[in-house]
């Protein structure tokens, strides 16, 4: 996979140095914001639908604190500042307004943007993504309790490629852990007052029950719902002929048109 | 539809003459259509599913080719009206794809005949009354023989029904079978064995969360990271209504065309 940015750069915000990376040019539509997954880096959440997304919009993909290229400080990983850091740094860009596509743990994170800067968001997908704890499988956030720094390879792997302090995966491991496992959830309230069209999608066989993500679709007043056969959450991404065709046409859609 | 000309013909079934076309080769795939639809009503994804495996449409009681008999309509004698036609053209098993009414009808033929179902594609149907949206009840009440005038279902009725004088009988005998009410019990589903693709549009006649009890009843809703896929699958089509599944051929096809091209699941496993 050849994922050619054309602009990378740090952003400081809230403290932080903040990764992101730019990936298409400006056609004068708006931008779309990618949010990796929780312990991932953009490449490993986004790296087989990117350079499609890229193809006819402009697209802007950073990395929360402590993840990929973007090294750790010391606070703890928590929701609300990982939307109020996003937020910044786009202010930063110059972004007055932008999609969003939150995956996994950062659909949360693109949630906690639509709540707490809703002059920023225009249309959110969110896929993976549960908006409290009980719309994960139990067993989900039992292995996360017992996950070791050690299970997880493949992302340690891709870490270690990137960051700045390659010994601190074992932070990031602990930090995401708990960030996922004390997760509050988003008030209701907070959420019915989302005006953004949402998508929200989930694999059937998702790390989030099919019924959650239901609810969510019933509690967005402008949500529409695409649920993936034979997918886990793993998966999710990978499925991007799907992905892409869904994801496309909610976008394009003009904003009067989604329910 | 633009493909080779079908092989058409008619199956003396249960006192009625069942209308059947089929479409290309392979492993057979059996085509139940919605109410008041007719084959050629299912749209695009039909020849496209004709080009990889053999395609039967049937014409159910009343629609399209096939006349109407001197006896209601209902799931259970349309699912034994289907068996007989299967039996009738020595089709000992077949994968079925299953829209509305005809999801219906395939799950009664799961039920009622199980070694004739190899897997099963059921899109937008109930189980239950309370499967369906509530002013769907109020909008079936409403309908009459005269608003079909001018649509294409009522075109192609006309065009190929033996009685098109019959239409209004067709319309009775729906409303009665819609409204009357459906409570199949939830270990009727849970037994049927066959692998099953559960399909609606977020905004379906089908609840989303009555789509999601029937995924569960048939084996799905696991977290497949850690449990392994499960046999029943679920998908959920986006910004897509009742009428608009048919037309996800972009979508429906290489779902379907996966599911059922994926090796039959180990007996006793999901």
């Amino acid at each position: 996979m050849t994922n050619v940015a054309s602009q990378t750069g740090y952003a400081s915000v809230n403290g932080l140095d903040m990764y992101y990376e730019i990936h298409g040019s400006d056609q004068g539509g708006v931008p779309l914001v990618l949010l990796h997954g929780g312990f991932t880096t953009i490449d490993v959440s986004f790296g087989k639908v990117l350079p499609s997304l890229a193809r006819s919009r402009r697209v802007i993909a950073v990395e929360q604190q402590a993840h990929g290229h973007t090294a750790d400080i010391a606070r703890p990983l928590d929701f609300e500042q990982m939307a109020d850091d996003t937020a910044a740094l786009l202010r930063h860009l110059g972004v007055e307004n932008a999609d969003f596509f939150g995956f996994s743990d950062s659909g949360i994170i693109a949630l906690g943007i639509a709540i707490r800067h809703p002059e920023l968001v225009l249309k959110l997908v969110v896929a993976g993504t549960n908006f409290n704890n009980d719309g994960l499988y139990p067993e989900f956030l039992e292995f996360l309790e017992h996950a070791s720094p050690d299970d997880m390879g493949r992302l340690r792997d891709a870490y270690t490629r990137v960051a700045p302090k390659p010994d601190d995966w074992p932070t990031l491991v602990a930090k995401v852990t708990e960030l996922a496992v004390e997760f509050e959830g988003w008030r209701l309230d907070d959420l019915r007052s989302i005006t953004a069209p949402t998508l929200v999608m989930i694999g059937d066989a998702d790390i989030v029950r099919p019924e959650h993500a239901v609810e969510l679709f019933r509690l967005l007043s402008r949500a529409t719902l695409a649920v993936l056969p034979d997918t886990d959450h793993v998966t999710l991404l990978d499925r991007d002929d799907w992905l892409l065709s869904m994801i496309g046409e909610f976008l394009d859609m003009p904003e009067q048109e989604v329910e | 539809m633009t493909d080779a000309a079908p092989q058409t013909g008619y199956a003396p079934v249960n006192g009625l003459d069942m209308y059947y076309e089929i479409h290309g080769a392979g492993r057979p795939l059996l085509l139940l259509h919605g109410a008041y639809m007719t084959v050629g009503a299912m749209g695009p994804v039909v020849p496209a599913l004709a080009e990889t495996r053999q395609v039967i449409g049937v014409e159910f009681q009343g629609h399209g080719h096939t006349a109407d008999a001197d006896r209601p309509l209902t799931y259970e004698q349309m699912a034994d009206d289907t068996a007989a036609l299967m039996k009738h053209l020595e089709i000992e098993e077949a994968d079925v794809f299953a829209y509305s009414l005809g999801g219906g009808v395939s799950l009664q033929l799961a039920i009622r005949h199980p070694g004739l179902v190899r897997k099963l594609v059921v899109a937008s149907a109930t189980f239950n009354s309370g499967g369906a949206h509530p002013e769907m009840f109020e909008m079936i009440e409403t309908i009459t023989p005269e608003m079909f005038e001018g649509s294409p279902w009522k075109e192609e009725y006309d065009r190929v029904a033996p009685n098109p004088g019959d239409f209004p009988t067709l319309v009775e005998k729906l409303k009665r079978l819609d409204l009357t009410p459906q409570d199949w019990p939830p270990e009727s589903i849970r037994g049927i064995a066959a692998p099953t693709m559960v399909v609606i549009g977020d905004s379906d006649a089908t609840r989303p969360e009555h789509a999601v009890e029937m995924f569960r009843l048939l084996g799905g809703g696991v977290m497949g990271d850690l449990a392994g896929l499960p046999n029943a699958q679920l998908a959920v089509l986006p910004a897509t209504t009742h009428v608009g599944v048919m037309e996800r051929a972009d979508w429906l096809v290489p779902m379907v065309t996966a599911f059922l091209d994926a090796p039959m699941p180990e007996a006793g496993s999901g």
